[in-house]
């Protein structure tokens, strides 16, 4: 019912503005003719300037000569624009004629950027709110989009974990995180202002990346704002000529860091040394694995050293990409289309990304004042891996046995100590392919309501659906765990299996939305509403058979039925929002924007499904007073101040009802196997939390943008805060006993806090022109509410410390000798230790006092997350007579990498770093004591294993050349011609040098595909 | 034109604000149904109690897909802890336990604490659930409340013997207080007596097995007799003997009167391939190898049978030595026992259980020999990569290889193909059972004796009498326990044995190997390898035979592929298991058990 009513209210609203905007008209005055001339900096005519009198849309162009006649008022003011220079404004006051000069706008003051449901003149914007241009994100590009922006852009932290092709597994967060994982901390995409996904995006495609970092700006997207917004604004054509562009990459990769394993050599010694230390630790006797005799022959070359990576990987694999875009427009029909193609090959032949996206943006006029666009998009991509990428077993393998094995005159695997082939892994364990295909599309109609200047109306219906297919063909390989045959033969797996699982998802969105812009005088004032629905649906299907006779066809029909299964589901969501902004300009010195928006959300129970997300923020342009006119160093000075309140709705739906669910059939079945065969079972979901609904986010943001000698040094500097309440955790309060599962609850508190600055110069000397930026973000998080289990000590609490600080014991570093042993606290809580061995501190007993005893009592907050607090970049361009050079620097520290190999495992092999382990006669070192399998003693979580790490990286580079305009170019119809050679993640600085320092935290064994760095060379022609 | 911008206007208004009106967020999952739908369905009501089925612990294990498998090891038996078997692998718990204990930090108390608990509160749900449903006076919804019971206090059973007294919780909780929920442990007592009144009100209820069908429950729920028999294991594990051999002599009558169709089964081996055609078993978890399916078979058979796990669980010689020649009596020199004919004239049931060297199994009869070195004829080493002990990665370090649960027609394959019962309650125990709670309630009476021997001769074993005429209780208990340590050989029972007997200083401490390979350490050492001597005739290698077996210089070769091992050594705080720390940090009422 509340419902119904605010509904009506803003019908009302929406009418009533209509009305009264009716009711403005314009006066007409005496008109005189004005005449003059418009320069640039130096002085030189600027034909195409535009000349209006200010407030209507009366006005000229400038000729070739840069000359201009205009007839207006006596009274009227005239506006002189040209693209990338800072208008002027000039009263007539009489005047017949007024020349010109106008500056170039090197800071983008007047530069149009995206915001929530529009657009607006950088200089306008009132909160905070960073814009990348689609030229930088084409440079050295990733295949992933998101990878490609960290940098770029304060406020944004990224951590690339992996360079899996097609992986899309990027830690991307704005601002920090602020939600417990149980929550979703990533931002809300939108492409074109439709949610849509952003990775696998054309780069070529994009005009703009916007990200709108604070609750001024993002509270416009409500519920789902609270994480920070990216607007993707993809390219559309001009009116003009046709043009037609390829640009082409062929590049190289290489793994970035690649795992450094022990050789046959060192392996056998050191494994020798772990068992004789295990034994000392067990009491038992040494006994070699490996003989002197074996030994020598792997140091003198003679034994055998198999490098187990190089057998199974490709030293270097190529990617390529094309892309075609042809524009072309006349006043009336404007079209945009492009084709990508990207083929990108792994470390490994079953290992591939290839794409294809293909595009049209479409503008036409209908009628004077009714215009439509049409944007579609599609996309095929296919990421394929062998079914079996098995990465820690390629590094565990024993590099003193051969990986390949005589049988009867043939070349067959032979096994790597541990009962595997990785080459058999790699190769012939079957495939994994990952398909999608996506459709996106959206229509819409904009109308410049006539009767009522600066109102506009627009209505846009899209909708997307996008099918994946995940196929997977496991075969069976053979190895030969000896020179027999028949007995030494081994098989893989029993049976070929197939799995194939197809998931559909369709995304409908409307949107209306009114917008009013008008100037009276000084004062200019913009409006909008908007109205806005969506609606989610995802269901998927999947199969599996196995008891395939051969792997000759690998298609389902060809398995046997005996064990056929198969499952399926669907999920939906929905979604309604209302949301309205107000901004009003003085002088273009005050400026000022409300908004708000109205939300519901069908994850909450009715009483909780609406809500309000108002937001308030204020500018003040220090520049364009009066009184700052004469200081002629200052182009740009602007203070900012924002508050706005925005929400985050990402938690599985319906957890305020009782629900029962049934357990999948596929993979986990839960039912019970009866006389009667197989019983289906439902089993209970959570306890419902009847009162669940969003967390809510409080944002302060305060900042300061600067420019400086015609904005050729410029800036800006912004600090925020926000605190969010309610935040949606599991509560820990509840004892084990109870037995259920529980839904989240509103029972949290976050502040987050930090400060991002960028500093910018740009500077042209002749035909040298340069460029050069460095960006820092620094945002921290800080628990002040949480659940917290009823028992647990202080010193575990995560109240009071960051998102994901890790927690356990403080390393004393190692023990000396025996008599640090045994004077030091009692640690065989662990099991058996010894000299060389890690040394715990007593932090606490039982009673809150050291006792002298190592026990889980001494586990304690020991660091940082994962995540980076502190981010920065350094990007640079240099540019002289059609020669550029581009460099992005991206690094981040204040966070900790954990690292913790334990080689020796089943006798495995291990990172080359334990050659330096502890021993008797080397003891100083920073590994302890290495043992055959694991030692509870040294494996304890604990600060010894982790690194305050930083990194920083020259993420891409790129160096071009334009050639300049030739007649041979010329002839063959080629307007631009420029070749390049660039390249990402080409160096790397870190304080931990033997590993990737973006990896996600590693256990025993580095279990991923790592980073590529990549070596391109392009071209580009336009004609 | 004009009119197309007005009607243009018209149609957007329309569109946006009726297209969605207020029903727009309306909805219903799509993938679930609501509780209360579930209790006024006989059908969900019996979907859910499957859910419930489906926590009885499984003692195969972990890699058993489709099975909640919370009960007893998660990745290996339960009796791998034990003197009978050993794991060879690092990874699987008992290998953990052994080597470092369970403390109140590690998983290593197998994730019962969680598990019990999620189940009794799914029973308690369902007990709730059909008392507030307009169908609750149905006989279905009314048998599957029993059942629930039954399934409830069972789960406590598990609790209580692990872990001692716990907390009873018997209504489903209301969260909204969290201090009303900081409910202490209950004692052991409490718990017992709490055990005993359900199982007698569920056992008065419940059909006979035979009887299932008419009452439309199906084989793999419970009947009556088995909680017969779970109520007297229980008393047992509760020391009340008297009332515990009362319920063990109910199936027992039952069985001989006919009333219950349920008999013991004459072929041992067979018996432990049940997919729910024995009669001897009373209550089992079934597996059909598709949707839910064990992988014993592939984690136990020999690796020439099986391409990559390999035998994973290896009865110890401990345990072959003590299965008694044929004649009753023990297995010694004195008895007729050859230490280099080890196998012949035995208990038939060791070769039922154990596969060894010259085993005729899975179509071929096993070799597991070791032999001098040609390099260096003092060192005796297996022939490699053979089914000999360490003769490979998965060979067996004890020197047999498992027989029990093994089935020569199974798929032998990935995780989850093995289709025979996990066997939770047989006839055969309720007899050791009543025998055991007889003896000690009243002293070994004809009943004692007659129990026993129906066990004995089913595997042509000679009534005890024959050998041991005069045996007083002490005597008797143990006859008893030496029939339950073969007879129920992993089964899962010889843990709880172990436990209930506090034997525990006797037979693990040291009972679980270093170094196998190593005749140095001769008291930890429980494996036996055939060395072949020069004539072609096997000398068996045990602890036993060390001294006459190897002549002056002779050295075995060294397995580097085993995990070195430390002695098991036993504190008495283990006969309870720590309660997992993360129970006690949440719940302020709860003390962990001593010693922890």
């Amino acid at each position: 019912m509340k419902t119904k009513s605010v509904l009506k209210g803003l019908k009302i609203t929406a009418i009533s503005i209509f009305c009264l905007l009716l009711n403005f008209s314009l006066m007409a005055q005496n008109a005189k003719q004005v005449t003059g001339t418009v320069t640039d900096g130096d002085g030189q005519p600027l034909p195409g300037a535009t000349v209006v009198e200010k407030g209507t849309a009366n006005g000229t162009v400038t000729n070739i000569d840069g000359n201009y006649t205009v007839s207006v008022p006596e009274d009227a003011t005239l506006v002189i624009s040209f693209v990338g220079m800072l208008p002027q404004e000039f009263a007539v006051a009489g005047k017949t004629s007024i020349n010109a000069q106008l500056k170039s706008d090197v800071i983008g003051l007047e530069e149009v950027v995206a915001i929530g449901y529009g657009t607006q003149k950088k200089a306008d914007l009132t909160g905070a709110v960073s814009t990348v241009g689609g030229e930088q994100l084409v440079k050295g590009a990733t295949p992933n989009l998101t990878a490609s922006l960290a940098g770029k852009v304060t406020g944004v932290t990224a951590m690339s974990r992996t360079g899996k092709p097609g992986s899309e597994d990027v830690d991307f967060f704005i601002r920090g995180k602020s939600t417990f994982d149980d929550g979703d901390n990533a931002p809300l995409v939108l492409v074109d202002g439709i949610e849509r996904g952003m990775n696998r995006l054309n780069p070529n495609d994009i005009e703009s990346v916007t990200i709108l970092k604070d609750a001024a700006s993002a509270a416009i997207y409500g519920v789902k704002g609270a994480n920070g917004v990216i607007l993707i604004t993809t390219k559309r054509a001009k009116e003009g000529q046709a043009e037609i562009t390829y640009t082409g990459n062929f590049g190289v990769q290489t793994p970035l860091y690649l795992p450094d394993r022990m050789s046959s050599y060192e392996y056998a010694t050191h494994l020798n040394e772990a068992i004789y230390n295990t034994a000392q630790l067990s009491g038992g006797d040494y006994v070699p694995l490996y003989s002197d005799e074996q030994i020598a022959g792997y140091k003198d070359g003679t034994g055998t050293n198999t490098d187990w990576w190089e057998e199974s990987f490709d030293d270097s694999t190529p990617i390529q990409t094309h892309n075609i875009t042809i524009s072309n427009g006349s006043n009336k029909v404007r079209y945009l289309t492009s084709f990508e193609y990207l083929d990108q090959d792994g470390m490994y032949d079953l290992s591939s990304y290839k794409r294809y996206n293909i595009r049209a943006n479409i503008d036409g006029d209908i009628t004077k004042d009714l215009s439509m666009s049409l944007n579609i998009a599609g996309r095929l991509d296919n990421r394929s891996q062998s079914a079996d990428e098995n990465f820690g077993m390629i590094n565990q393998s024993y590099p003193t046995f051969e990986p390949y094995i005589d049988i009867e005159g043939n070349q067959e695997l032979h096994w790597n100590g541990l009962n595997a082939s990785p080459i058999g892994y790699i190769n012939e364990s079957g495939y994994n392919r990952n398909k999608s295909a996506v459709f996106q599309s959206s229509l819409s109609f904009n109308y410049n309501v006539p009767f009522i200047e600066g109102m506009s109306a627009k209505y846009t219906y899209a909708f997307d659906r996008e099918n994946y297919q995940r196929k997977e063909f496991k075969t069976p390989y053979t190895f030969y765990t000896g020179p027999d045959p028949v007995a030494d033969r081994k098989q893989s797996i029993p049976e070929i299996e197939l799995t194939q699982r197809f998931t559909e998802r369709t995304r409908k969105t409307g949107q209306f939305t009114l917008n009013y812009n008008k100037d009276f005088g000084d004062h200019s004032i913009g409006a909008l509403f908007v109205f806005e629905h969506s609606d989610y649906y995802n269901e998927w299907l999947e199969g599996y058979r196995d008891g395939f006779i051969s792997d000759a066809l690998d298609q389902m029909f060809a398995g046997s039925t005996a064990r056929v299964s198969n499952d399926g589901s669907a999920n939906e969501n929905k979604r309604l929002g209302y949301a309205a902004r107000i901004n009003y300009n003085y002088k273009d010195k005050y400026l000022v924007q409300a908004n708000t928006r109205y939300d519901k959300s069908f994850n909450f129970p009715k009483d909780n499904a609406g809500g309000w997300f108002p937001a308030f923020s204020a500018a003040w342009r220090i520049s364009q007073e009066d009184f700052m006119a004469d200081v002629s160093w200052l182009s740009n000075l602007k203070l900012r101040a924002a508050f706005g309140i925005y929400g985050n709705d990402r938690i599985s739906p319906y957890q305020y009802l009782s629900l029962f669910g049934f357990s999948s059939t596929r993979g986990n079945p839960s039912g019970t196997i009866t006389g009667d065969g197989y019983q289906q079972a439902v089993n209970p979901g959570v306890i419902p939390n009847p009162d669940v609904t969003w967390e809510t986010a409080k944002n302060y943001n305060l900042g300061l943008d600067y420019g400086f000698f015609d904005g050729k040094l410029s800036g800006e500097f912004e600090v925020f805060k926000k605190r969010t309440e309610d935040l949606l955790i599991a509560r820990k309060d509840i004892p084990l006993e109870v037995g259920a599962s529980l839904a989240p609850y509103n029972v949290g508190i976050v502040d987050n806090r930090g400060f991002e600055t960028a500093l910018r110069y740009r500077n042209t000397f002749n035909e040298f022109t340069m460029s050069l930026e460095g960006t820092l973000t620094y945002a921290t998080s800080e628990i002040i509410e949480m659940s917290e289990a009823a028992n647990v000590p202080d010193a575990l609490k995560q109240t009071g410390r960051p998102f994901n600080s890790r927690y356990g014991y403080v390393s004393d570093g190692l023990f000396k000798d025996e008599n640090d042993v045994t004077s030091s606290p009692d640690q065989s809580y662990f099991g058996d230790y010894q000299v060389g061995d890690i040394k715990y501190k007593d932090i606490s007993g039982p009673d809150g006092v050291p006792d002298g005893k190592i026990d889980g009592n001494d586990r304690t907050y020991i660091g940082r997350g994962g995540m980076p607090e502190l981010v920065f970049g350094f990007n640079t361009y240099f540019e002289y007579k059609g020669f550029e050079l581009t460099a992005n620097f991206q690094g981040g520290s204040r966070y900790t990498h954990r690292y913790k190999p334990s080689p020796f495992v089943n006798n495995s092999n291990g990172p080359d770093a334990f050659t330096d382990a502890w021993t008797e006669e080397n003891q100083d070192t920073w590994l302890p004591r290495s043992y055959q399998g694991n030692s509870s003693n040294n494996d304890a979580d604990s600060d010894y294993w982790l690194t305050d790490a930083w990194f920083l990286k020259l993420r891409n580079a790129e160096f071009a050349y334009t050639l300049p305009k030739l007649n041979v170019l010329d002839k063959a119809g080629i307007d631009v011609l420029r070749l390049s050679v660039s390249g990402s993640n080409l160096l790397g600085f870190s304080n931990i040098d033997f590993w990737d320092p973006e990896a996600s935290d590693m256990g025993t064994h580095p279990w991923y595909y790592m980073q590529m760095r990549t070596v391109n060379f392009g071209v580009q022609v336009t004609f | 034109m004009k009119k197309l911008n007005i009607l243009f206007l018209i149609a957007i208004a329309t569109f946006v604000f009726t297209g969605c009106g207020d029903d727009y967020l309306e909805s219903e999952p799509l993938n679930k149904i609501s509780s209360a739908a579930v209790f006024e369905s006989e059908g969900y009501t019996e979907a859910f109690l499957y859910d419930i089925y489906s926590y009885m612990p499984n003692g195969f294990g972990w890699e058993t897909t489709g099975h909640k498998a919370r009960g007893y090891g998660r990745r290996s038996f339960l009796d791998c802890t034990t003197d009978l078997v050993a794991n060879k692998s690092g990874y699987v718990e008992a290998w953990h336990i052994v080597n470092a204990g369970q403390t109140p930090n590690n998983a290593r108390e197998f994730g019962n604490w969680n598990e019990n608990y999620k189940a009794i509160y799914e029973c308690n749900t369902l007990i709730q659930g059909v008392d507030e449903s307009s169908l609750s006076e149905s006989s279905a919804m009314q048998m599957m409340k029993t059942e629930a019971r039954f399934l409830r206090a069972f789960f406590y059973f598990d609790l209580v013997r692990r872990y001692g007294g716990v907390p009873l919780i018997t209504d489903v909780p209301d969260i909204s207080d969290p201090e009303a929920l900081y409910i202490a442990r209950s004692t052991a007592e409490e718990v017992y007596n709490f055990i005993d009144t359900e199982f007698e009100a569920v056992a008065a209820v419940l059909p006979y097995a035979k009887e299932m069908g008419e009452a439309g429950m199906q084989w793999g729920r419970i009947c009556k007799e088995a909680v017969w028999g779970f109520h007297g294991r229980m008393l047992l594990h509760a020391e009340r003997f008297a009332e515990s051999a009362a319920m063990s002599k109910k199936v027992i009558d039952a069985v001989e009167s006919g009333a219950s169709d349920r008999e013991l089964a004459d072929d041992y081996r067979l018996l432990f391939l049940s997919k729910g055609d024995q009669k001897e078993v009373l209550f089992e978890i079934l597996f059909d190898g598709v949707n839910k399916g064990g992988t014993v078979d592939n984690f136990s058979r020999p690796p020439s049978n099986r391409g990559s796990w390999g035998g994973q669980h290896n009865p110890t010689e401990d345990l072959v030595a003590s299965y008694e020649m044929i004649s009753g009596l023990p297995a010694t020199p004195e008895n007729g026992f050859d230490p280099h004919d080890p196998y012949t004239d035995r208990d038939p049931r060791l070769d039922q259980t154990v596969i060894r060297h010259g085993t005729t199994f899975f179509g071929r009869t096993y070799d597991f020999a070791w032999v001098r070195d040609a390099d260096n004829p003092n060192m005796w080493a297996p022939i490699k990569n053979t089914d000999a002990p360490h003769a490979q990665g998965l060979a067996t370090i004890t020197g047999y290889y498992l027989k029990k649960f093994m089935d020569p027609d199974a798929t032998v394959g990935d995780f989850g193909f093995s289709t025979q019962s996990w066997i939770v309650l047989r006839l055969g125990e309720v007899y050791l059972n009543y025998a055991e709670a007889q003896n000690e309630a009243n002293g070994p009476d004809q009943s004692v004796f007659d129990a026993v021997n129906v066990i004995r001769n089913r595997s042509n074993m000679p009534n005890l009498e024959v050998n041991y005429p005069n045996l007083d209780k002490a005597g008797m208990f143990e006859r008893i326990k030496q029939e339950r340590k073969v007879e129920l050989a992993f089964e899962g029972h010889r843990y709880w044995d172990i436990r209930r007997w506090e034997i525990a200083d006797e037979v693990c401490n040291g009972s679980v190997l270093i170094d196998p390979a190593d005749p140095s350490k001769g008291g930890y050492m429980s494996c036996c390898y055939p060395l072949k001597q020069a004539d072609g005739s096997v000398k068996y290698l045990t602890p036993s035979t060390m001294a006459d077996v190897l002549e002056p210089g002779d050295v075995l070769q060294q397995d580097p592929y085993t995990n070195m091992r430390k002695v098991y050594k036993w504190d008495d705080k283990r006969y309870l298991m720590p309660i997992p720390q993360n129970a006690i940090d949440k719940n302020p009422a709860l003390v962990q058990n001593p010693g922890y």
